[in-house]
C-alpha cells in the first residue's frame, strides 16, 4: 500500500507548521502508523523538536537521484526519533541551496514527488512534509507531491490573507501544473476566542472554506514549551487541550485516508 | 385613494434598435467561493468487504463477567477473542459428547408462557371468565423493584459477537437450544462458564502458534 503524503504549508511564517507537522507525525504514529517526516525548513527546527540534530538531509533528497547507490546514501539520513514509528529526514541551512539547485536546473514540479517513491515501496503509513515560509520553489514543488494538503493559519488579518494566497497557488497547480491532490483544511492556530479580531478572522474563514475549517488549536504556553524540551505535545502534556485538539487533527487524518 | 396617473400626450415615436443591433449584455454572476474552486480531500469510504467475508456470529445475554473472563484469557495468550471463545465452546460441547458435561432445563420461577412448546396445542392458553365474577385485583409492584428487574432481564444485556465459529459448533449450539427450549445466549454462557471453569482448574489447556510473518525471504 502506498504511503499518504501531506503536506503542511503556508507562505507565511510563524503560523505553527512545524508544531503542526511534529504533532501531526507523533499522533499519527502513536496510533501504530508508520510515519516519515521530512523538514524541507531551512531552519530544521523539526529536528530541534524532536531532540535530534538538524542535517543536510533534506539537500540530498532534493537533489540526488534515485540511482540505487543514491538511494542507500539517502537512506543514511532517516534518522530513528527514538519514537516508536516515527522517523525523520531532518534539514538544515544546505536547504536553501538545493532549492537554488532545484531552480537553475529548472527541475519540474514532480521532482520531489519523484525522488520520495523510493520511500513508497516499504511499509510507509504517511510521510509528512514541513515546508518553509516562502515561495522559492521547494514548497510548490512540496505541495505538488502531496496527496494532502493542510494550511495552518494563524487567526489575524495577514494570516488569513496569506490562506487566500495559499488557495491561489492551489488552484493554479491543480488547473495549470496537473496536481492531483486535494486540500485537507485550513488549520487555525493560536485562537484564542477571547479576541475579536480572533473570532473575526474565525468568521471569514468559515465564511471561505466551510467545513474545511479545522478544530481550531488555541494558544497554548505548554505548545510554545516543548521544542525547548525536545519533547511533542503528546510526551509534554498529553491530557491538555492542545493535546486534544491535535488528537482531532490525527483523527481527521486517518479518517480521510 | 391612490392618484390616478394624468394623460400625457402623445410623444413622437422613438425609432428602437432592432434586437440583432443590441449588444449583449453581460448577467451579474456570484463570484464562485473559492472552496468550491478547489479539490478538498473527500472522507475515506470504510469497505465493508471484510466484515461481508468474516461474518460474526452475535449472541445475547452473555453475562457481563464472562465475556471478560474470555477477554482476559484472550489477552494473555495474546490471541483473538472469538478464537478463544471458539476454543472454549468446542471443549464443551467435546465434554457434552463424551458425557462429562451434562445439561438439564427446569422451569423458571417467575417466567410465564402461554403456550409451550412441548404441549403444543394441547394446552388451554385461555378461557371464558364466567358471567358476574369479577378479575383478581392485580398485585402493585414497587416501581423500582420492577425498573431493576427490567435492567436485569438477559435480552437487555449488551450482545457479544464471536467471529469464525465453525458451522458444526453453531449448529450443535441450535439443536442444544431446541433441546432444552432455551435462549441461545443461555446455552453459550453455560458452555463458556464450563470451559472457563476447566481453563482455571488446569484441565483444559491452549496452545497458540505464531502466526504466519506477512513477509516471504529467499531461502538460499
Amino acid at each position: 500500500m502506498k504511503p499518504h503524503i501531506i503536506t503542511i504549508s503556508n507562505q507565511k511564517g510563524g503560523v505553527g507548521k512545524t508544531t503542526t507537522a511534529v504533532s501531526l507525525a507523533h499522533g499519527l504514529a502513536l496510533k501504530g502508523k508508520e510515519v516519515l517526516l521530512i523538514d524541507l525548513d531551512p531552519q530544521g527546527q523539526c529536528a530541534t523538536t524532536l531532540g535530534l540534530t538538524p542535517e543536510p538531509g533534506a539537500f540530498y533528497l532534493l537533489t540526488m537521484g534515485t540511482e540505487t547507490h543514491e538511494t542507500t546514501f539517502l537512506k543514511q539520513y532517516v534518522r530513528n526519533t527514538g519514537r516508536e514509528h516515527l522517523w525523520l529526514i531532518a534539514g538544515n541551512q544546505t536547504t536553501m541551496a538545493a532549492q537554488t539547485v532545484l531552480n537553475s536546473q529548472n527541475k519540474p514540479y514532480s521532482v520531489i514527488r519523484e525522488s520520495i517513491a523510493r520511500f513508497t515501496r516499504g511499509n510507509l503509513n504517511y510521510i509528512i512534509f514541513d515546508t518553509a515560509p516562502s515561495v522559492g520553489g521547494i514548497q510548490e514543488r512540496a505541495v505538488w507531491a502531496a496527496d494532502m494538503v493542510i494550511i495552518p493559519t494563524s487567526t489575524e488579518y495577514l494570516s488569513t490573507d496569506s490562506v487566500r494566497k495559499m488557495t491561489e497557488m492551489l488552484i493554479m497547480l491543480q488547473q495549470s501544473k496537473g496536481w492531483h491532490g486535494s486540500l485537507l483544511g485550513v488549520l487555525p492556530t493560536f485562537y484564542s476566542d477571547q479576541l475579536r479580531e480572533h473570532r473575526a478572522a474565525m468568521e471569514d474563514l468559515r465564511q471561505g472554506f466551510g467545513d474545511r475549517v479545522l478544530t481550531p488549536i488555541h494558544r497554548a504556553a505548554v505548545l510554545g514549551e516543548c521544542p525547548g524540551e525536545s519533547k511533542t505535545i503528546f510526551e509534554k502534556d498529553p491530557e491538555s487541550r492542545a493535546a486534544q485538539e491535535y488528537q482531532d487533527l490525527v483523527q481527521r487524518v486517518l479518517k480521510h485516508s | 385613494m391612490w392618484d390616478q396617473p394624468t394623460p400625457q400626450p402623445p410623444s413622437a415615436p422613438v425609432s428602437q434598435p432592432t434586437p440583432e443591433a443590441l449588444p449583449p449584455v453581460p448577467v451579474p454572476t456570484a463570484p464562485i467561493p473559492i472552496i468550491d474552486q478547489i479539490r478538498v480531500t473527500e472522507k475515506k469510504k470504510r469497505s465493508r468487504s471484510w466484515d461481508e467475508q468474516n461474518r460474526a456470529t452475535a449472541f445475547r445475554g452473555i453475562p457481563p463477567e464472562v465475556q471478560a473472563q474470555v477477554k482476559a484469557v484472550a489477552k494473555t495468550l495474546d490471541v483473538t477473542v472469538s478464537e478463544v471463545a471458539r476454543a472454549f465452546l468446542e471443549f464443551s460441547l467435546e465434554s457434552l459428547r463424551r458425557g462429562d458435561l451434562r445439561l438439564s432445563s427446569s422451569f423458571s420461577q417467575g417466567k410465564m408462557m402461554l403456550y409451550s412448546n412441548a404441549a403444543w396445542g394441547q394446552s388451554a392458553a385461555w378461557s371464558e371468565r364466567p358471567a358476574g365474577t369479577l378479575p383478581p385485583a392485580p398485585k402493585k409492584k414497587n416501581a423500582k423493584a420492577v425498573q431493576a428487574l427490567e435492567l436485569e432481564k438477559p435480552w437487555r444485556r449488551p450482545m457479544v459477537s464471536y467471529r469464525h465459529l465453525p458451522a458444526g459448533v453453531l449448529e450443535n449450539i441450535e439443536e442444544l437450544r431446541e433441546q432444552h427450549s432455551v435462549p441461545v445466549g443461555e446455552v453459550v454462557s453455560l458452555l463458556l462458564r464450563y470451559a472457563l471453569a476447566a481453563y482455571e482448574d488446569g484441565r483444559l489447556v491452549l496452545h497458540p502458534q505464531p502466526r504466519r510473518a506477512a513477509h516471504l525471504d529467499i531461502v538460499s
